[in-house]
């Protein structure tokens, strides 16, 4: 079961986020939640989970690829698409 | 190829959710999945016509438009947009009204559901 | 077999989201096509907790229902809701002080749940959407 987390947004709340304890979980960072691919200390680092970055969003901000964090995923909306179809059992927003 | 059924609360301005829900939808279809979207709450604003168009800001009428002509499904929440005061003759035409039991009744029929459930 | 609608709130009173997250659970319980039926659950988790405290008077202040009167309906219209204990630990709320429907005659009450509890019940549903 795969359980995909599109995080969205710098300040989100880590309350529940840190409490989430799912085998298999993906984490997708769109919007300002992309800025998270660049912070050493995040707390999307402390999961073991497969994550990946929106390309769009990372280009709209200004943010170079080599400033993300290494085995960071970089997809596009195309990518993102295949993603929800064929592999993410459950999507959440967060 | 599936359906993928997206739901939204968000407000169509003053917040980018939407920008990345209208950019969604535009590569499932590219891709030829049907998008169906459910508009609840904040989110029924983005149902209206006559949205006006300021140099360089967000301005969503035509991407909707645009959408609804690649075949995307888009259904506002019947209490929630009336409540807004917005009627169905101020609807994007193409968009319709219905209530809550539908965005259930279409989950039913769909693949795979991202619903954004913030303002 | 029903399907399984898991919706967890994690804000409070003051937006309209947690407002419509329990209107989805009960528009989930309203709809059914052939044999196909909903079962739908509520959990309240983080801020969202505070959501549940029973006593609320938005009609009496604000002139519109609080989402007390909104939980009361989903009791009676057989939405389970859940707290997790830990937040109610966090925020000093005591079982006594949750809301309940018993004015309505209704029997179904909110259930203290574990996080760990809470989280497999979202594991096994078949849909799940954050408020």
């Amino acid at each position: 079961m795969t359980f995909a987390i599109l995080i969205h947004s710098l300040n989100f709340d880590p309350e529940i986020f840190e409490r989430l304890n799912l085998e298999d979980m993906r984490i997708v960072l769109v919007q300002d939640g992309v800025y998270h691919a660049t912070i050493e200390n995040s707390p999307i680092f402390n999961k073991n989970a497969k994550i990946y970055v929106l390309e769009e969003d990372l280009i709209a901000r200004g943010i170079k690829k080599e400033e993300i964090k290494k085995d960071i995923e970089i997809i596009n909306y195309s990518k993102l698409v295949d993603l929800i179809m064929q592999e993410f059992d459950k999507i959440v927003w967060y | 190829m599936g359906t993928l059924m997206i739901g939204i609360l968000t407000r169509p301005y003053g917040s980018s959710n939407w920008n990345f829900v209208i950019n969604l939808a535009k590569a499932a279809i590219e891709k030829g999945h049907k998008v169906k979207i459910w508009c609840s709450g904040d989110a029924t604003y983005i149902l209206k016509k006559k949205q006006k168009e300021f140099a360089r800001k967000y301005h969503y009428e035509p991407k909707i438009k645009e959408l609804i002509e690649k075949g995307v499904e888009i259904v506002g929440c019947e209490s929630c947009h009336l409540m807004r005061g917005i009627s169905e003759e101020d609807f994007i035409e193409g968009i319709t009204s219905k209530p809550m039991t539908w965005f259930f009744e279409n989950l039913l029929k769909a693949d795979k559901v991202l619903f954004i459930g913030e303002e | 077999m029903a399907k399984k609608v898991f919706i967890l709130v994690k804000t409070n009173v003051k937006e309209e989201v947690p407002y419509l997250g329990v209107d989805h659970a009960m528009g989930a319980m309203a709809t059914l096509i052939g044999e196909e039926e909903f079962e739908a659950t509520v959990a309240f988790v983080g801020s969202g907790v505070l959501n549940c405290i029973k006593g609320q008077k938005f009609l009496d202040i604000y002139n519109v229902e609080s989402i007390e009167d909104v939980i009361k309906l989903a009791l009676g219209s057989d939405v389970k809701i859940y707290i997790c204990k830990e937040d109610m630990e966090k925020y000093k709320i005591s079982e006594d002080s949750l809301v309940d429907a018993k004015d309505m005659g209704i029997e179904a009450t909110i259930e203290v749940k574990s996080w760990n509890e809470i989280q497999e019940e979202m594991k096994k549903a078949d849909y799940v959407f954050f408020f």
